[in-house]
């Protein structure tokens, strides 16, 4: 009775499903009416009548079979596609934006920054605090916007370093190496020139840094990467503490 | 079936037995439907599965709650206990309209 009825099952999944995913469905049911007749069994049911009973309950083979192929045929919702999609158009405004947020208002910057940076220490705190993983949503909000805000520094840096500092105050005002400039015309003109460069990349960004090229985007995507994998290791510890505390409660079994 | 597994992961056959034994009876389903259900929760990446060995029978399949799915438990918990009170306050006796 039971491998008549497995084989009917594996008829009815074969016509709906791959063989493969068929073969999967009709060992999870063996399993699933042999537990359910030794069930029975030891409840002192006879054998057949503990056989009939199981398949009973299970009900029929082909709405199974049409259940499970429905469910494969099912559109999958891809999350994981729109999560690096907001990750990369963060990244890309970022990248645009930064450089004019750090020089209109470098304190709301690093503010915003350092809330994001606070969102990603939260789940790490919670994680390791509470019997209950934080929602992962507060570690995706703050990794995507630090991010975001390091694909900005990252960028930011770049753009300013090429003319030899950042903010008002160009690195070379402090640097031996231009000491005495100011003494000939030839080092106020080069002085001027730089001072010219720094205001056209601060004036405009977003064109300076499309004249870097390539290399640019390639280097701000490196810091990016390496900022936003710091502030992960911060929150890493965190989940690392949480997953061994519930490994040591035997995999979360709560009654 | 999520409430089924937040006591622990389980096969096919125990959560069946778990939501009857809890329900009292009251949600008894084909036991057999349970099985698209698993596969779409686990599609949807609620449920987590694995093919567990076991001494002398055929290997098991195995299912547990992902972080997913608890926060995904927690937030159905959640409405329903708020359409069952909801429904509850309606059905009370002497609420006009009712």
């Amino acid at each position: 009775m039971l491998e008549a009825f497995l084989h009917r099952l594996a008829e009815e999944a074969g016509k709906e499903l791959d063989a493969e995913t068929a073969a999967a469905l009709v060992a999870e049911t063996r399993g699933h009416l042999e537990e359910s007749i030794q069930a029975r069994l030891e409840l002192g049911i006879e054998p057949e009548r503990a056989e009939r009973e199981a398949i009973q309950a299970f009900g029929e083979a082909q709405r199974t079979a049409r259940g499970v192929a429905a469910e494969a045929a099912r559109p999958r919702e891809s999350k994981r596609g729109k999560v690096l999609a907001a990750a990369y158009a963060l990244f890309i405004v970022g990248v645009v934006i930064g450089p004019d947020f750090m020089r209109l208002s470098p304190a709301l910057y690093y503010a915003v920054y350092g809330l994001a940076w606070i969102l990603v220490l939260a789940f790490g705190v919670l994680a390791f605090r509470s019997r209950r993983p934080a929602p992962r949503r507060v570690l995706s909000i703050g990794l995507i916007a630090t991010l975001g805000l390091w694909g900005g520094i990252g960028t930011t840096w770049l753009h300013l370093w090429h003319h030899g500092g950042m903010g008002e105050t160009p690195r070379w005002h402090a640097s031996d190496r231009y000491a005495g400039e100011d003494r000939t015309s030839e080092g106020r003109e080069r002085r001027e020139e730089r001072n010219a460069a720094v205001a056209a990349a601060q004036a405009d960004p977003m064109g300076n840094f499309l004249a870097f090229g390539p290399e640019t985007l390639a280097i701000g995507i490196v810091v990016a990467g390496i900022g936003t994998a710091l502030d992960g290791a911060a929150s890493g510890l965190g989940i690392l503490a949480f997953s061994l505390r519930r490994r040591a409660r035997g995999g979360g079994a709560r009654a | 079936m999520l409430g089924a597994l937040d006591g622990g992961a389980a096969h096919g056959y125990e959560i069946a037995r778990r939501i009857k034994a809890t329900s009292e009876d009251a949600l008894a389903v084909g036991e057999g439907l349970l099985y698209p259900a698993l596969h779409a929760l686990e599609r949807d990446g609620l449920v987590a599965a694995e093919w567990v060995p076991q001494e002398g029978k055929p290997n098991r399949k195995v299912y547990r709650l992902t972080d997913e799915g608890r926060g995904a438990l927690a937030k159905k918990r959640k409405e329903w206990l708020r359409f069952a009170e909801g429904v509850s306050a309606v059905l009370k006796p002497g609420v006009s309209g009712a």
